[in-house]
């Protein structure tokens, strides 16, 4: 399977969302979107499943518009919003969307009380209204749906949010399992943990523009720090702290009483962090040196957190 | 698979009408509870409603049998049903003046009593010639069942008067030793004429006759149960048409569906054929409970032909509420809206438009809006075959018209359709 966009562009009223979007993915395995919320990524999602339209450009999944239903029934879909009616049981509402793909219910039947015993939502709560469910659980039986026709691309737009930890860690397993079956997993997401544990090459998207592809260690030496100084002060952090530690870093981020620091040397920047405070009167309550993330990637990149300040 | 991908939807909005208590009063509970008002509130077991029509009567008999023209007029004016005079009698001296008033709806029928009338009635058969006022197949129906009934009736009791002078003469004459003035032929020849005239000395009606077509209670049950299944198919019909995608839209199926293979035209169809089923379960429901539990007359024969149209008409009208429904949505924001809009439109025409209230109860500029307006149609031809016994002649023209209606509706559907799916996914 190939999965192709090009150029593409996608404008609702006078704003643009996507501005010339263009990738490639070409193996089986777990593609993220990563990007913060109004990035862009919902709106290239339902252009892939067919869902809208591009205002210029195309996306072809093996050389053929997803417009075509030949070609959506070879894709899985699962929306933020997981599309259940209130009214209906767990089991009414996905052998529904089953019957849209021509799948037989009784496979059907078979493989939702499998997922579902896997994902935490048994027979038991299958066969009770939908209204009575909890978001997290609305959200399982959503991706649970998406994989009931077993489509060869598995797309999912922020498939975890909302839900428990716990269920958090059987979906990302289960996704692990089924790209070890071969199949294509494009996943959009702003979780920088979800992305890194289970991507096998991520597009940062900014403001509707893809800023860097890439696997997730590509990106993060490519584009990241060597590493993060993270630095919390009693008193805070005033203009006095920021302009004492500009000189050590290459890039200084502010949370609340905690400073962010980019370096590209910890073994040498962090007694000298520790020295200047302490000279200037100021003592550390945490300091903590680690790897950069995406997020820091991201950060570096376009100047604004994936995830939010 | 487009077939399994329809009935996927009609198997989930069926589930979800009949368990949403608000669409199940509506759909059912709310037409039931006219109908049996009509039935047991309005038109109480042993009430009938009946008609008084205006006739028009040319008198130019100048006889002075036994029943003449003036004595033909006065049994007219006093005739009654339980207390009440069926005919207001207008006595013209021109025929072309009483048919100009027929033709301007003033009189429900004129009748013309020849020159030679009581003569001819005396020794023979008279004729007399009724004008039908046809403003509509309904009132034609009724106005000439009861003519007919009431003339007939008079003819018969005519018939027996001669019957009776006849016998009283023979005897007195064959007692006499049969004396009379005329030769043997002529005898004979008077004798068959008398007899035919006897036999059918005129086509009409009198006192308490009611014929099929006559207000009956069972008839004007049978009239509102079908109008409680236009007010339902027009409200609902609205509704349903107007916020159906919106509803998918605002549920957060509509991007699920069109992600499936599953084609906008293929939603559309799914939507408009599960409210179909749904329309025709509720109707089935309606029809049932209002023959065998208000007393309607509603007569389904499949050997007539007209009467196998009926079901095709029951669709077409569920066909045509939708439809016009499906043409308000752009009208609207939300499934909300859209519902309201539906629901407050279907119920003002179901009240103005000659579904409920008959269009003869109507103001002539409001019955205008019957005229023009399809699913009025659909149920006046309903009507008109399952409860008066129209056949399939007089409603050919009708049907026709109705079907254009349709594929005008559906063709408007269509184009408003592939406008607003695309709109609708670039709003979600």
């Amino acid at each position: 399977m190939i999965v192709e966009a090009r150029d593409v562009w996608k404008r609702y009223g006078g704003r643009v969302v996507l501005r010339g979007v263009s990738l490639r993915i070409e193996e089986p395995g777990i593609y993220g979107l990563l990007g913060p919320n109004g990035a862009g990524k919902t709106t290239f999602m339902n252009i892939l499943v067919g869902v809208a339209s591009p205002d210029s450009g195309e996306v072809l999944v093996n050389g053929r518009p997803p417009k075509d239903p030949s070609v959506r029934a070879r894709i899985g879909f699962s929306p933020q919003d997981p599309g259940l009616i209130d009214q209906l049981t767990g089991f009414e509402n996905a052998l529904f969307y089953a019957e849209l793909y021509g799948v037989d219910p009784g496979t059907a039947r078979e493989r939702l009380i499998g997922i579902g015993e896997r994902l935490g939502l048994p027979r038991s709560v299958l066969a009770r209204r939908v209204g009575g469910y909890s978001g997290g659980m609305k959200k399982k039986l959503g991706v649970i749906i998406s994989l009931l026709h077993d489509p060869e691309i598995l797309v999912l737009d922020e498939p975890t949010s909302g839900m428990d930890p716990g269920a958090r860690r059987e979906l990302w397993s289960l996704l692990e399992e089924l790209r070890g079956r071969g199949k294509m997993i494009i996943l959009a997401t702003h979780y920088m943990d979800e992305a890194e544990r289970l991507c096998d090459r991520v597009a940062l998207i900014n403001d509707g523009a893809i800023v860097a592809e890439g696997s997730p260690g590509e990106l993060k030496r490519k584009h990241g720090p060597r590493a993060v100084v993270e630095v919390a002060i009693r008193g805070g952090v005033d203009e006095a702290v920021e302009s004492i530690l500009r000189g050590e870093a290459e890039r200084i981020e502010v949370l609340g009483d905690k400073a962010l620091l980019h370096v590209e040397d910890p073994d040498r920047a962090v007694p000298r962090i520790i020295d200047r405070l302490y000279g200037a009167g100021r003592s550390v309550t945490l300091l903590h040196v680690r790897y950069p993330s995406l997020d820091d990637v991201f950060l570096r990149l376009t100047g604004r957190r994936i995830e939010g300040p | 698979m487009r077939a399994r991908q329809i009935k996927a939807f009609v198997k989930r909005d069926l589930r979800l009408v009949f368990r949403d208590k608000a669409a199940v009063f509506w759909l059912i509970a709310w037409p039931l509870i006219w109908v049996f008002m009509v039935a047991y509130v309005f038109v109480p077991p042993g009430s009938v409603t009946p008609v008084k029509l205006e006739i028009g009567v040319v008198n130019m008999d100048e006889g002075s049998g036994n029943f003449t023209g003036r004595d033909l007029i006065a049994v007219l004016e006093n005739a009654t049903y339980h207390g009440d005079r069926l005919f207001n009698i207008h006595v013209y001296n021109e025929t072309g003046e009483m048919i100009s008033d027929i033709r301007r709806g003033a009189l429900d029928a004129g009748m013309v009593i020849p020159r030679n009338f009581s003569r001819n009635l005396t020794v023979g058969s008279a004729r007399l010639r009724v004008y039908i006022g046809f403003t509509d197949i309904r009132s034609a129906s009724i106005t000439q069942g009861v003519l007919r009934g009431f003339l007939d009736e008079v003819s018969t009791r005519i018939g027996l008067v001669k019957a009776n002078i006849t016998i009283y003469y023979m005897q007195r004459y064959m007692e006499e030793g049969g004396v009379y003035n005329q030769s043997r032929g002529d005898l004979v020849g008077f004798l068959r004429r008398y007899m035919i005239g006897i036999a059918m000395p005129l086509n009409t009606s009198y006192e308490e006759v009611r014929p099929e077509a006559f207000e009956t209670r069972e008839t004007i049950i049978g009239w509102y149960t079908l109008g409680a299944i236009g007010m339902m198919f027009l409200y609902t019909g609205f509704s349903q048409g107007a916020a159906a995608v919106y509803r998918e839209k605002e549920a957060g199926t509509l991007r699920r569906i069109l992600a499936s293979p599953t084609t906008p035209s293929t939603l559309v169809t799914a939507i408009v054929l599960s409210n179909l089923v749904i329309f025709l379960i509720t109707a089935a429901i309606v029809l049932l409970a209002g023959v065998y539990g208000a007393g309607a007359r509603i007569v389904f024969d499949p050997a007539n032909p007209a009467h196998l149209l009926a079901p095709i008409l029951l669709l077409d009208g569920a066909l045509l509420s939708l439809g016009i429904g499906m043409l308000l949505s752009p009208l609207a924001k939300t499934s909300q809206g859209a519902s309201s809009l539906g629901i407050a439109l279907g119920l003002m025409l179901t009240f103005t438009a000659g579904i409920w209230f008959p269009r003869q109860m109507m103001p002539a500029w409001m019955s205008v809006l019957a005229e023009y307006f399809p699913p009025t149609w659909v149920f006046d031809t309903l009507r008109n075959i399952m409860v008066y016994g129209v056949g399939v002649g007089e409603v050919l023209g009708d049907v026709a018209k109705i079907a254009v209606a349709t594929l005008i509706i559906l063709i408007g559907d269509v184009a408003v359709y592939r406008l607003r799916l695309r709109r609708y996914l670039e709003e979600a």
